[in-house]
């Protein structure tokens, strides 16, 4: 596995691990990587900016 | 199998009409003086693979297309032609062709293509010179996550920009409380007091208290119902109702800002000129798929000559780059749409006013302004048009004017509304204060629940965002590091072989945790410990750092790439050191295919003769470059054994040039037998020995040291015996020239031989190591016996 993926990998787990982020954030964060190893900066702007959970 | 070159054929690059170099999977040293054409097959390996040479890249007058080629040949001539094994892989590098190679090489191109796996003089300081946040970016590139720091780098900015516009509503919130505060003369800290301080306000207008702020509406009729008085009541209605359209106009913070926002924006992208790279967007993909599809030589516009590669590479660049702008302008479409939004609210209440004071015969007297200001925001309203294209700039200096003039106006008409006030009745006029207070509280509390809404989904939005940032950072700097501390061990391991008796040791190498995307390195030099490697090192051990680095890298990330090479690196090193040198490339990279450029004779024997101490002679050819002209390039010449050399000297009838070589080469034997039978020479001031001194105590020692009950010692002196009947060796030890006399060749001849004797009598007959003594066993013996098996025992006393 490459360094940047690994570093993907664990930056899921650990986020995932974090109880003040929203579950669906979770789910779809999980869905993106599945897809794509390494993610992009579109991709974490469509997480944290769609965080409408309130 | 890691792939290994067999052959490279280069024709017109650099330096070099045409060469061809039969490698066969074996490594390759060469040795020549400089200017003759050892970088040129450097530069020709790095264009192979990468299709530039790093060195004529990115420097202002130097261009691959006008200085690569060979300067009697043009672009179109340059061939590099790599053959590969296993497989029989042949691939070959034009400047106007692409480079495909089949998937069994997807691993040796991959590190290739980074350009890693060469090491030139010019580059050995890189790592060690280069600021923090350089290292971090270089290492970075090498490890694969180059990437990485850009996303982390806009996860940073997108942070920061929720941070603060976070902050920036909570500060508006607080603002509107203080309004608030002011209107109903009472301290409110913050808005859980809001429901508690309202209603003690209302209490005091004798009106019900309220739960929530749901139905606050419905207050406004039972302050009609309670306090409205019995005539004029519709009177008194406009006048509230302008004066909440007053209260509407004078807050314009929101369009204010929001016009702030859009002309920052849009003067950053016109300054850019970024509006002139989206207009050529539509070119440049044109260019792009005419590039990709055909060859030009030269550009179809202005038909100067192009490097196709090159441009394709630089257009793709700009595309990547007209993407992000592109983002830029969308930021830009959805201000204006907000600024329009805001601007027809204005629009509206200004109209609603002026429909309003149309009935307050006091105050129609401002309509006709009123429609002026009206007009201006209209047509600045068409001004503003940035949906398609963003042209022109925003017409903020038109818009701070009308706002201005329509300040003055709205005080001009509130000084006209108070006139009217004046004029009512006191019971009206306390009806009038009542609804105002009450309705000015609604209003704000309205603006209050609007921004709070926003506010919790913005703090949301800036949590979530500081935790993927301080994560991601967490995350990257732990895996980063854990990368160093695999490469630190060898780093360390690597300096401690080329200096284990010297006082510097402990490299380090780790990410910064004060700063971001940094990497430190330092080393414990004369037992004080982090300290920059300048500090307190020399230049060559700052070199030979940088070549642990440069190797420990290679270890770690080219596994899959068995080519290494070493473009004149050990300069400034010492003899001693170069030998250990050779030690750590031959032990810890021997299944690599090294190519190693040198222009030191010495350095260069020192390679040869550490092949034979590591059994690796038949692993590498070695060569030198004899002769070097513009026409015919570099002419190599495959290494010889002194031995070899005389002997083609003296078939060619070179008698001088051939004796004074075997006088060399005997003094060449007889002091590496003095340096492993630990000889007693006489000393001399300079440390330099007469050959007929070396010759003495070679053979005493020889004569006191070996039993005579050993059957080798009469070989070993009956070869001294006929070296001394050669009449050479006879002018030696009478110190005479050897050159007086006219020499035959028989007699050069017999005395090489007798030279080559001695020599081979004291060589590992399996290995070809030379024989040691060994002091405390008093024996004589090969020191690779265990690998090469020989059973050589030589006794002494």
């Amino acid at each position: 596995m490459e360094l940047s993926e690994e570093i993907f990998n664990e930056f899921v787990t650990r986020i995932e691990d974090k109880e003040e982020i929203d579950k669906k954030i979770k789910e779809n964060l999980r869905r993106m990587i599945l897809q794509s190893p390494v993610l992009t900066k579109s991709q974490i702007e469509e997480l944290i900016l769609n965080n409408k959970n309130d | 199998m890691t792939n290994k070159i067999k052959e490279i054929c280069i024709k017109a690059f650099r330096g070099i009409p045409d060469l061809h170099l039969l490698l066969d999977g074996k490594s390759l040293i060469i040795c020549g003086e400089n200017g003759t054409g050892k970088s040129s097959i450097v530069d020709s390996i790095e264009f192979f693979f990468t299709g530039n040479v790093s060195h004529l890249s990115g420097v202002q007058k130097l261009s691959m297309s006008e200085h690569a080629p060979h300067t009697k040949f043009k672009p179109e001539d340059v061939e590099v032609d790599i053959s590969f094994n296993p497989g029989d892989i042949n691939l070959v590098r034009k400047f106007d062709t692409e480079l495909s190679h089949p998937p069994v090489l997807n691993d040796f191109f991959k590190v290739t293509q980074r350009g890693t796996f060469i090491l030139r003089r010019a580059q050995l300081l890189s790592f060690i010179i280069s600021k923090p946040a350089d290292r971090f970016r270089a290492i970075g590139d090498i490890i694969g996550i180059g990437d990485l720091d850009e996303l982390e780098l806009d996860m940073k900015s997108m942070h920061d920009n929720l941070k603060a516009e976070y902050e920036q509503r909570k500060k508006n919130l607080q603002t509107i409380i203080g309004d608030i505060s002011d209107i109903i003369g009472e301290k409110i800290s913050d808005d859980t007091e809001l429901i508690e301080k309202f209603n003690s306000f209302t209490k005091k207008l004798n009106l019900k208290e309220i739960k929530d702020f749901q139905n606050i509406g419905d207050l406004k009729n039972e302050i009609n119902k309670k306090l409205g008085p019995s005539s004029n009541l519709d009177k008194l209605k406009i006048i509230t109702d302008v004066n909440n359209s007053i209260e509407e106009i004078k807050s314009l913070t929101l369009l204010k800002d929001s016009a702030i926002n859009l002309d920052n924006d849009v003067n950053r992208f016109l300054a850019n000129k970024i509006k002139d790279d989206l207009e050529i967007v539509e070119m440049l993909n044109i260019g792009n798929s005419l590039l990709m599809n055909n060859v030009f030589n030269n550009c179809p516009l202005c038909e100067q000559r192009i490097e196709q590669n090159e441009l394709l590479e630089k257009i793709s660049k700009r595309l990547v780059l007209l993407n992000s702008l592109s983002e830029e302008s969308t930021k830009i479409r959805k201000g204006s749409t907000e600024f329009k939004s805001l601007l027809n609210k204005c629009i509206d209440n200004l109209i609603s006013l002026k429909n309003r004071i149309n009935k307050i015969n006091e105050l129609t007297k401002f309509e006709e302004k009123l429609t002026e200001t009206i007009s201006s925001l209209e047509s600045l309203m068409e001004e503003v048009r940035y949906d398609r294209e963003i042209k022109t700039i925003f017409p903020i200096d038109i818009l701070n004017d009308t706002l201005l003039k329509l300040d003055l106006l709205i005080k001009e008409i509130i000084v006209g509304l108070k006139k009217v006030e004046d004029s009512l009745s006191s019971e009206e006029l306390k009806y009038l204060d009542s609804i105002k207070s009450v309705e000015k509280v609604i209003y704000k509390l309205e603006e209050f629940q609007k921004l709070k809404g926003g506010l919790d989904s913005k703090y949301n939005q800036y949590i979530t965002s500081e935790i993927f940032y301080n994560t991601f950072i967490e995350t990257k700097k732990e895996k980063t590091q854990n990368v160093y501390e695999l490469i630190q061990k060898d780093i360390d391991k690597f300096y401690l072989v080329l200096h284990e008796s010297d006082p510097h040791k402990n490299i380090e190498i780790k990410v910064a945790s004060s700063r971001r995307a940094s990497t430190e390195l330092t080393i414990e030099s004369f037992g004080r410990k982090e300290q920059d490697p300048r500090a307190l090192t020399s230049e060559g051990h700052l070199d030979s750092l940088g070549l642990c680095i440069f190797l420990a890298l290679v270890k770690k990330f080219n596994e899959n790439c068995s080519l290494i090479i070493l473009d004149d690196v050990v300069s400034t090193i010492d003899s001693n050191h170069r030998s250990h040198i050779c030690k750590l490339l031959f032990q810890e990279f021997k299944d690599k295919q090294f190519i190693i450029t040198t222009h030191d004779k010495y350095w260069y024997k020192q390679l040869i003769d550490a092949q034979r101490a590591y059994c690796l002679g038949g692993d590498y050819i070695n060569n030198s470059i004899v002769e070097w002209n513009i026409e015919s390039g570099p002419k190599l010449k495959s290494y010889k054994i002194p031995f070899e050399t005389i002997t083609e000297n003296i078939s060619e009838g070179n008698l001088s040039a051939a004796g004074n070589m075997g006088r060399s080469y005997l003094e060449e034997v007889l002091k590496k037998i003095s340096k492993s039978f630990f000889v007693k020479l006489p000393f001399t001031e300079d440390g330099n020995y007469s050959l007929g001194d070396l010759y003495s105590g070679v053979k005493l020692r020889i004569e006191e040291l070996i039993l005579d009950t050993d059957t080798s010692k009469k070989g070993i002196l009956d070869a001294f015996r006929e070296l001394e009947c050669t009449s050479l060796m006879g002018n030696i030890l009478s110190h005479d020239n050897i050159l007086k006399e006219e020499l035959s060749s028989s007699e050069v001849s017999s005395f090489c031989n007798a030279v080559k004797v001695i020599e081979d009598l004291f060589l590992c007959s399996n290995c070809g190591k030379p024989l040691v003594y060994v002091r405390d066993l008093k024996i004589v013996k090969c020191p690779n016996f265990s690998k090469c098996g020989s059973s050589i025992e030589i006794t002494t006393k």
